[in-house]
């Protein structure tokens, strides 16, 4: 009934999706916007009252849809917080026509809860480890933006009794390397700042990069922050390995060879603000310009090619045995779209 | 069900600064462009969504107020609650005098005081509230003296004004600090703690603190509570508030908690899987997600409105407020079904009646006068020749023949032809006929019994 989905659609969009308005974007990066999602998803569940006469799990999968519509509509998804909601979609079709309200939700909830602690906590801690093996004692690691896994990594690096040091690459907009560097100075890890205009002169001084990826394609292929394929293929051209760190819930069956199939606009007046005196403002009303399109992508995709070895928490894998985890893990759910 | 925010409208307060309106009439049911005033923000709540509001009236006028809805075509169910002014006490009591019907289950509370008139949208409000996660959200305007300094009819007075001063971290609203007008001498202070927290400050004294709040339930409960440091103050805006933005800054207490009062870390709460999200979370926009770790729970945000939001709390701005309702009224009463030339209003022919004047329900208007840019209240009766000109007249007034008033305001019937110029009327005895008034207030004289 009406009265009964209004308040609940309403408290669960108000709630989160203001944190995903496109000119806001307040929770960045997929792992965090998949715990935001589920979050959210589960005080809806929470709140959720199965109305007379009807199945919950085909009326809590229907009442979900909108939500999630909503959702995308705010800020497209990313692919991981597409898996996780088709995880739950699952979970909630999968739920019997005669469990009882309160044990439902329960089952619902206690499964958002696991999956969460699965599929992000256990599994940071473990990649933080596999990726430990793989740094030596004297690395000079070079990284992209703020990555709380790789900080989880070099924590378990310095833990192990090894000394490196961290090169944080940043873009400019949006720097999120700022904080990678206060978090990693706070740890007393030597720590380095360089723009990602830089990379081609200290390249040669870097031992190992490690990067998160957003997503890994079924062909091999890492979907990152915008920048991630220019880090690679630096990489390449001075022989220094490319190590990726991914989830394996982010892992989908997508194909992609370019950047330009499947991504998303991010902030475009960042692009043209200009720092020096003289030029400030003076691309401010690009979108009333004729013949002029800023585009700021979000995410690009680097090809499988260019990975050395893609640490998930399984274990270390090259680029080639990722159709076997897409295959092994996700049969199931992947399988009815 | 869960519901997401209540809201409380303040509208047990005395009227300090309007007393010669406030003998008889209790301030928010004060006409407004023909309405009482605690209508706006129960109109602003009606049109953000709200079905129930709890209200705090002083004792004795439950009566008045729950016939409030009915009488001017609002869809809100009053949940009215009373409390006793004759110790004179603050905002912060009447809250306490509904702190039981605050319900569990709601995550916020809106709490706004009866005689706010503004046009912001309180869903625009709510929707900044809950995106930044913010325990306590105010609603701030721009200082607009053409309402603050406006001159009131009566005897000329030095306008006093006492504005507040409002710290604010420049580029992202985080409230600072805060202080009431009339509560700082010469000098404000400003801890260290404040200065370290924040690269940019803006201190303003244009800006007013419109006395709209949105708080999380916790924080209420709080202020509630005896055993905090809340316990003994008496005002929300010029005690609690305070006291609340300067615990933004402020460590975990060291003593045990038998030893001192409730901290506000006691009663933080924090949502679910927060500390998981901002852990992963790689944006650069500075919210309570971010992983900095300077923002948390207890953050606190101004809600910064350029358009029009005044408080009819003086004298000055109640008289403008009125004066200006005709072109005001379309957008800070929406939508809504109560007209300010009412159709229940006769208005007889030869009754010249200009386009910018009000003229309240069930309102007779006799042929001969004529009323410019005025506002007439509700079923009242201007008989013929008589002449208004920028007044403003409260309800149930009768005006006698052949008056001419000019620039007053009409608060009492009057029944004798004169001439008033300027002046106040609440007491209908001080009319003598045929005299002329002039910069007077005509009102009861005290008994000091």
């Amino acid at each position: 009934d009406e009265d009964g989905r209004r308040p609940h659609a309403r408290s669960f969009t108000q709630h989160k999706a203001n944190i995903w308005m496109n000119k806001d974007r307040i929770v960045d990066g997929s792992t965090a916007r998949v715990v935001s999602t589920l979050a959210a998803l589960k005080r809806f569940i929470n709140d959720y009252r199965t109305p007379e006469s009807c199945d919950l799990s085909r009326d809590l999968a229907e009442k979900l849809l909108p939500n999630v519509a909503f959702l995308n509509a705010c800020r497209p998804h990313a692919i991981a917080m597409d898996n996780a909601i088709r995880f739950l979609k699952h979970k909630v079709n999968s739920i019997e026509a005669s469990m009882p309200e309160a044990q439902a939700k329960d089952e619902l909830r206690t499964a958002i809860d696991d999956y969460l602690q699965e599929n992000i906590n256990l599994a940071s801690s473990t990649i933080a480890s596999h990726a430990a093996s793989l740094i030596d004692d004297g690395d000079v690691i070079l990284t992209f933006g703020y990555s709380a896994v790789l900080i989880e990594v070099v924590e378990a690096v310095c833990k192990g009794g090894s000394n490196i040091s961290v090169v944080v690459v940043d873009s400019p907009h949006p720097s999120s390397g700022v904080s990678m560097v206060k978090k990693l100075s706070s740890m007393s890890v030597t720590t380095y700042y360089r723009l990602i205009t830089d990379v081609t002169h200290i390249m040669h001084k870097v031992t190992k990069v490690v990067v998160e990826a957003e997503a890994v394609m079924m062909n091999g292929a890492i979907q990152g922050i915008c920048g991630t394929a220019g880090l690679a293929l630096a990489a390449a051209t001075h022989d220094t390995p490319f190590i990726v760190l991914c989830h394996t819930y982010k892992f989908c069956n997508n194909d992609l060879t370019d950047s330009l199939v499947i991504n998303e606009l991010g902030d475009a007046d960042s692009i043209v603000s200009c720092p020096s005196r003289e030029y400030f403002g003076l691309l401010d009303n690009w979108r009333e310009t004729q013949n002029l399109n800023v585009v700021s992508l979000v995410y690009d995709v680097t090809p499988a090619c260019l990975v050395t070895a893609l640490v998930t928490e399984q274990s270390v894998l090259p680029t080639s045995a990722v159709p076997v985890i897409i295959r092994r893990n996700y049969a199931d759910i992947l399988g009815q779209d | 069900m869960h519901l997401e925010a209540q809201a409380i409208v303040l509208a047990a307060g005395p009227g300090m600064r309007m007393t010669t309106l406030t003998n008889h009439t209790p301030k928010c049911l004060l006409p407004l462009g023909t309405l009482p005033m605690v209508c706006y923000p129960l109109q602003l709540l009606q049109e953000a969504g709200f079905s129930d509001v709890t209200v705090v009236v002083s004792e004795g006028e439950e009566q008045r107020m729950s016939k409030v809805v009915e009488q001017y075509n609002l869809k809100l169910n009053l949940d009215i609650a009373s409390v006793n002014t004759s110790h004179d006490p603050g905002t912060a009591d009447s809250l306490r005098h509904v702190a039981s019907k605050i319900k569990w289950s709601i995550d916020d509370v809106v709490i706004v005081s009866s005689d706010l008139v503004t046009d912001v949208k309180l869903q625009q409000i709510m929707d900044r509230h809950r995106s930044s996660g913010a325990a306590l959200t105010m609603l701030t305007a721009n200082n607009q003296p053409e309402f603050t300094k406006a001159t009131p009819p009566g005897p000329k007075t030095k306008p006093t004004f006492n504005s507040d001063v409002i710290c604010t971290e420049s580029g992202t609203g985080r409230l600072m600090y805060a202080v009431a007008g009339g509560d700082y001498d010469e000098v404000i202070t400003l801890h260290n703690r404040v200065l370290k927290s924040a690269t940019s400050l803006d201190v303003s004294t244009s800006v007013v603190d419109a006395h709209l709040y949105i708080m999380k339930r916790w924080l209420v409960e709080y202020i509630l509570s005896k055993e905090s440091s809340c316990g003994d103050m008496g005002s929300l805006k010029a005690e609690i508030l305070p006291h609340i933005i300067s615990r933004q800054f402020m460590k975990e207490p060291t003593k045990d908690r038998s030893d001192r009062k409730l901290d506000i870390h006691d009663v933080m709460e924090k949502e679910e899987y927060d500390d998981l999200v901002r852990k992963y979370n790689s944006s650069v926009v500075l919210s309570r997600h971010h992983n900095s770790c300077q923002l948390d729970s207890r953050v606190c945000y101004v809600y910064h409105y350029q358009g029009c939001c005044v408080r009819a709390n003086t004298l000055n701005s109640y008289w403008e407020l009125n004066r200006r309702m005709h072109s005001l009224f379309e957008e800070v009463y929406p939508n809504s079904t109560w007209s300010i030339k009412h159709p229940s209003a006769d208005i007889q022919e030869r009754a010249q009646v200009s386009d910018d004047s009000l003229i309240g329900s069930g309102s007779v208007i006799c042929e001969k006068t004529n009323i410019t840019n005025s506002v007439v209240g509700n079923h009242c009766r201007i008989n013929p020749f008589v002449r208004l000109l920028n007044c403003v007249l409260g309800d149930h007034i009768t005006i006698a023949s052949g008056c001419v008033i000019e620039n007053s305001l009409i608060a009492a019937n009057v029944e004798k032809k004169c001439t008033i110029k300027n002046c106040i009327v609440t007491d209908p005895n001080k009319i003598e006929e045929n005299k002329t008034y002039m910069n007077e207030i005509l009102e009861a004289s005290q008994d000091f019994a």
